[in-house]
């Protein structure tokens, strides 16, 4: 059972209150969403682990998050419903398969929560990226889901298209929105990037510091007033988004890229009275937000 | 603000196949001011500069006639001239403009073979959309026979199957970033990954021989550039190059920020999809583990989904009739399949 105790617990989670400035949107019908009880996984007898996935679970209940996606995504019109779940994988991720739930595990959350908590002193980064990291990893699953309903043609890889996909939802929002995501979930990739070599590249996802770049180019040439710093070089030193990647408009194109993808197959679908209410919407609590 | 880099190491950096210049200006931005017009000048003046065949005439195939893929060899430099004379001589645009004749362009792509060395400041062959060319360095085929092993390696490559395969892997590539240009293609990922699934899915469209040396020498080229160190490296160099790019592309972050994949990447992605759109004939890869098997097990639906992206984006495009006889045209050499 969650207890206003349990919320606590979680230090980088206190600054969610348990209310929502809840958007007058009616949720999707064709969302549904829940939150799986976390199971113990006695082979593994990590009893600290599954003690953070209750706590988690305890906020999860209680912030509601996935709610809040499902009025998020009142425009989009789906033939079938998708249903988001978090659930315990025992690994970061879970495959997506055609047709079932897109699932966000208790183990990714806990990592995105572990990386935050080791962010010295600064609160509302560590706020930025667990707000925004957990914002879109839910975005990139539903990806697969919304690729998979659409009959839409993915050409690259998936998981890379689910996180251009992503990107560019989130940059459709306010300022402070699409700042918080795109700055919180670049710096989680960039926090938690690791040494990747040999087989490991045999992987279906990107490496965390491809993903970084790839979440910075995209936001930088959707918006290059608010993300232009990135390309400023400090004294003595290299910008953050190197110059042989934004040379030539390259951002810009890859920016415009995804929007013409997403204008022809995904926005047919999209109600555009309730995107503009979706717009219109405060979706992140006033501590979740950068300012 | 995130942390800032760290500058790093110095290996060369190696952009195979840079990015297309997408338009006029991004083209005259790619290289120097003047050196852009000159070359846009060479383009638009392409019959001109162009080398007439020595001959022996190219006799084309029958029946496989589209004006929309013209050819042309610009003059070699001296250090080009055997590339030239090699790939004059099997006459390699011509065959491939011919390979193209089903696809339906709304402009002509014109196909070019020329120095790149000064002037793109690369080896690596590329699309523009400036020009709408198929721009093909003659110095990448030194690169290629460079990287070409000598003798069969354990996975049963020969330095023809590398040499012949990435040819064709190359020159697909780069129709693939031309198709996306001139079709207004919705391409949700990364660009440069879906230019190579485009070279997979055509060269797994032919005959299991053709398929096979394709994927094989496509596959091995990566590895070979794996090996060599063209992955991002794993430590920071405490000397780092003074040119940013090379800087960048030296240290363990920063060199994640180049629109290609990794080569390890590429040769897994190429292995997957031949594993994945024909497991018998590809399950060697697996068997001599170079395709894991944990990729392995998923690579019938990475091969279906882009099958499914090419039949919606692509199919449209293609003449049917012409699709069918290129396909039983054999285009590679019986040695270059060995």
């Amino acid at each position: 059972m969650v207890t206003a105790l349990a919320v606590g617990l979680l230090p980088a989670f206190q600054a969610a209150p348990a209310l929502a400035q809840t958007p007058v949107l009616q949720p999707n019908p064709q969302i549904q969403v829940e939150y799986l009880q976390p199971k113990y996984n006695s082979a593994a007898a990590d009893k600290n682990q599954y003690n953070e996935f209750t706590t988690i679970y305890a906020w999860l209940r209680v912030r509601r998050p996935l709610e809040e996606i499902q009025k998020f995504l009142a425009p989009l019109r789906l033939p079938r419903p998708i249903k988001i779940q978090v659930d315990t994988c025992d690994a970061e991720r879970r495959a997506y398969v055609s047709g079932g739930p897109v699932t966000v595990c208790y183990e990714l959350i806990d990592k995105i929560k572990k990386v935050a908590a080791g962010i010295n002193g600064n609160d509302s980064v560590k706020q930025m990226v667990i707000v925004g990291t957990f914002t879109q990893a839910v975005l990139h699953e539903l990806a697969y889901g919304v690729f998979d309903a659409l009959h839409v043609p993915v050409w690259g890889r998936e998981d890379d298209a689910a996180d251009r996909l992503a990107a560019f939802v989130l940059l459709q929002f306010s300022g402070d929105i699409a700042n918080t995501a795109m700055v919180g979930s670049a710096e989680f990739f960039l926090l938690s990037q690791k040494t990747w070599t040999g087989s490991a590249f045999a992987d279906v996802g990107s490496p965390e510091g491809q993903r970084f770049y790839d979440f910075l180019c995209v936001a930088y040439g959707g918006d290059p007033l608010d993300f232009g710093g990135w390309t400023q070089a400090p004294q003595g030193k290299d910008p953050l988004l190197p110059k042989f990647r934004t040379d030539n408009e390259g951002c810009r194109y890859e920016y415009e890229q995804v929007r013409r993808a997403f204008n022809l197959r995904i926005m047919p679908y999209i109600d555009p009275d309730l995107l503009l209410q979706v717009k219109a919407a405060p979706w992140f609590l006033p501590g979740e937000v950068s300012k | 603000m995130m942390a800032a880099l760290s500058a790093a190491p110095t290996t060369a950096p190696f952009a195979p196949w840079r990015r297309v210049a997408k338009n006029g200006l991004r083209l005259a931005a790619a290289l120097a001011i003047t050196l852009a017009v000159q070359s846009l000048s060479q383009t638009h003046a392409l019959a001109d500069d162009c080398v007439a065949d020595p001959g022996p005439q190219y006799q084309p195939v029958a029946g496989l006639k589209n004006d929309g893929f013209p050819v042309c060899y610009l003059p070699p430099n001296d250090a080009n001239k055997a590339a030239y004379t090699a790939l004059q001589s099997r006459h390699i645009l011509e065959v491939y403009s011919q390979f193209l004749s089903p696809l339906r362009l709304p402009h002509p792509l014109t196909l070019v073979a020329l120095n790149c060395q000064p002037n793109f400041h690369s080896d690596s062959p590329f699309y523009s959309s400036g020009d709408r060319a198929l721009h093909f360095c003659y110095e990448w085929y030194r690169v290629v026979l460079q990287w070409a092993p000598t003798a069969t390696t354990p996975e049963g490559v020969t330095r023809a199957n590398v040499i012949a395969g990435m040819w064709a892997g190359t020159l697909l590539h780069e129709t693939g970033h031309a198709m996306f240009d001139m079709l207004d293609v919705p391409v949700f990922g990364r660009e440069e990954d879906a230019a190579d699934e485009v070279a997979a899915f055509v060269a797994l469209q032919f005959n299991k021989d053709v398929a096979r040396t394709i994927i094989k020498g496509f596959a091995y080229f990566w590895q070979m550039a794996a090996k060599a160190g063209n992955d991002p490296p794993s430590a920071t160099n405490p000397n780092p190059p003074k040119d940013a790019t090379q800087r960048c592309f030296s240290d363990p972050l920063c060199a994640y920020a180049d629109v290609h994949g990794t080569a390890s990447q590429r040769l897994y992605n190429t292995l997957c999809l031949g594993y994945g759109a024909d497991r018998e004939t590809f399950k060697d890869f697996v068997q001599m583990n170079w395709l894991p098997k944990a990729r392995a097990d998923g690579c019938e639906r990475e091969y279906q989904q882009l099958e499914f992206a090419f039949i919606k984006t692509i199919v449209p495009f293609i003449d049917p009739d012409l699709r069918k006889k290129v396909q039983s045209t054999q285009w590679l050499l019986p040695a270059e399949m060995q």
